[in-house]
């Protein structure tokens, strides 16, 4: 009875195929009826149903999660992702699509992403149109580079350098919290990881996102998942990493300290900033251009005032579409065979190192700048050197404020913090020209 | 083992270099800025000219900074938590009076 039915659906497609056949080419026709008189000569082979099921069962995503525990492990990992990023609120904008790439890569027999198509840090563009799923389309923004520039022009256009510019000062805290990258990149050295590898893991300490994956997709592009993992759910856990090291490090009597407040910026030189320091850092650092140059270009939109509606566009919608495919195409990279080793865990570890030393660096330098100078500094803002806008900056705020209730630091935080952003772009691209 | 294996001159160039480059960047972006307000100062100074207009920017200043100051004071008084406290209740308060002068005959 069976039979009769897988006969019947046969000769249903025969009768789909044949008038199909009939309106191609004579050569075609001819191979057709060629190989219909094979068929027709051949006794039609019997199938077995039981065999077809089990053959079914066998290409389903279940019989190859039972094959493989790594997938069902990586879908855990991404569910609690996902619950970090949607009731935790641990940086939900990234997190979030960052854990459903995840999920989607590890899907087994979805074939969304194939890490083999970028095996050996290139595109294998001959087998790229045979196999490339989804993800790895959107994956091409991200190692060609594009998706964390794009980042990065809206960053520029939602940060006010004013600060910065009212007291260039706060520079020298943003470089002093780039010490945890090269730390690190010694750490990682002799935890056995190659130069290039140890370079991607000791940028976590910058604590800016898109300047890590854009390192990382150069340097080590198979360890991008774990860092960008790492330095997302490290700075937003920066309140909770930060006050027990700026603690630590200062007395109540600095902690204390109330800054005298930052003289007003023109629009003039808030304009002339970003071309200013695009010319000087890209002609002094030529691989650090690419980001810093992106940066500038959206400050510079920001402030000129003539092309508010580009302005706003880098601020919203680029800036939201490019997280989405940028968060997506990262946690896909994710799989179970580059996530699932010893070398996650020690890139986990490295990169908590790598911030906590940064926030360190910015805090000492704070207080030995206090030695010469006459007016003090808070060392509080030194710990906002690492990147983390505006995170980091609200952090000494608040811890400011704790010590003295008086103390509002948040403004000169934010120049050591914007400071930081150029810092870690520079670092990024100091590493690049050596390492690259 | 590991440990022997890396090329550690190689290692502490990149990290010394590389901090130090940080640095030089950086504090020449420092330079660059200081000499920037300086310039952009005196540019303003200059436009400024007249002495009425320096008062009037020194009324205005002194305006900000006392706007700055109500601004804190209003702040510091919100954290420090000092403040009147209210019952956050607003209501008509219904009384019943079981006699009122208009029935009661002991009136």
């Amino acid at each position: 009875m069976k039979n009769s039915y897988f006969s019947l659906l046969i000769i249903a497609l025969f009768s789909f195929v044949m008038p199909l056949s009939a309106q191609q080419s004579s050569i075609n026709e001819e191979i057709a009826i060629s190989e219909i008189s094979i068929i027709e000569n051949q006794p039609e082979a019997d199938l077995d149903v039981r065999e077809s099921i089990i053959d079914f069962g066998e290409s389903t995503g279940f019989a190859l999660l039972a094959n493989n525990w790594k997938f069902l492990l990586m879908i855990v990992v991404a569910c609690v992702l996902l619950y970090l990023a949607i009731v935790k609120k641990f940086e939900p904008l990234l997190l979030l699509p960052i854990a459903f790439g995840m999920l989607l890569s590890n899907l087994p027999g979805a074939g969304m992403f194939n890490a083999e198509l970028f095996a050996g840090g290139h595109v294998h563009w001959d087998i790229f149109v045979d196999k490339a799923g989804l993800l790895d389309y959107l994956y091409l923004g991200v190692k060609l580079g594009i998706y964390p520039c794009l980042i990065f022009v809206g960053v520029g256009a939602m940060t006010d350098f004013g600060p910065l510019i009212a007291n260039p000062k706060s520079l020298l805290l943003g470089a002093a919290a780039q010490l945890g990258i090269f730390v690190t990149f010694l750490a990682a050295n002799a935890f056995g990881f190659s130069p290039s590898e140890a370079a991607s893991i000791g940028i976590i300490g910058g604590a800016d996102g898109p300047t890590a994956i854009y390192l990382t997709s150069k340097l080590a592009p198979h360890l991008l998942g774990p860092i960008a993992v790492a330095a997302y759910s490290y700075m937003a856990l920066v309140p909770v990493i930060q006050p027990p090291i700026m603690k630590l490090l200062t007395t109540q009597k600095e902690r204390e300290i109330e800054m005298k407040q930052l003289r007003s910026v023109s629009q003039t030189e808030k304009i002339i900033f970003p071309i200013m320091v695009t010319i000087i850092v890209a002609l002094l650092l030529p691989s650090a251009a690419t980001l810093i140059g992106c940066l500038m270009l959206g400050n510079l939109m920001r402030e000129c005032g003539v092309v508010e509606r580009l302005a706003k566009t880098v601020q919203n919608e680029l800036m939201n579409i490019v997280t989405i495919f940028l968060g997506i195409t990262v946690g896909a990279t994710a799989t179970a065979d580059n996530f699932l080793n010893t070398n996650t865990l020690l890139i986990l570890a490295m990169g908590i190192v790598a911030f906590g030393l940064g926030t360190a660096g910015g805090v000492l330098l704070a207080k030995f700048m206090n030695l010469f100078s006459k007016e003090k500094i808070n060392p509080l803002i030194g710990s906002a050197g690492v990147s983390a806008v505006p995170m980091a900056a609200r952090v000494s705020q608040l811890e400011g404020q704790k010590a003295n209730p008086g103390n509002f630091l948040l403004m000169h935080a934010m120049g050591p913090n914007v400071a930081g952003v150029i810092g870690s772009a520079v670092a990024a691209g100091i590493l690049l020209s050596m390492l690259g | 083992m590991l440990i022997l294996t890396v090329n550690w001159t190689n290692a502490f160039i990149i990290t010394f270099l590389g901090l130090t480059l940080v640095f030089i960047v950086l504090c020449l972006l420092i330079g660059l800025l200081h000499i920037f307000g300086i310039v952009t100062n005196k540019l303003s100074g200059e436009q400024k000219g007249t002495r009425a207009k320096k008062e009037d920017e020194q009324y205005s200043e002194a305006v900000f900074e006392a706007e700055n100051a109500a601004i804190s004071m209003a702040l510091h008084l919100y954290y420090a938590d000092v403040h009147d406290e209210e019952s956050d209740i607003i209501t008509i308060k219904n009384i019943n009076y079981r006699y009122s002068p208009w029935n009661a005959k002991k009136h």
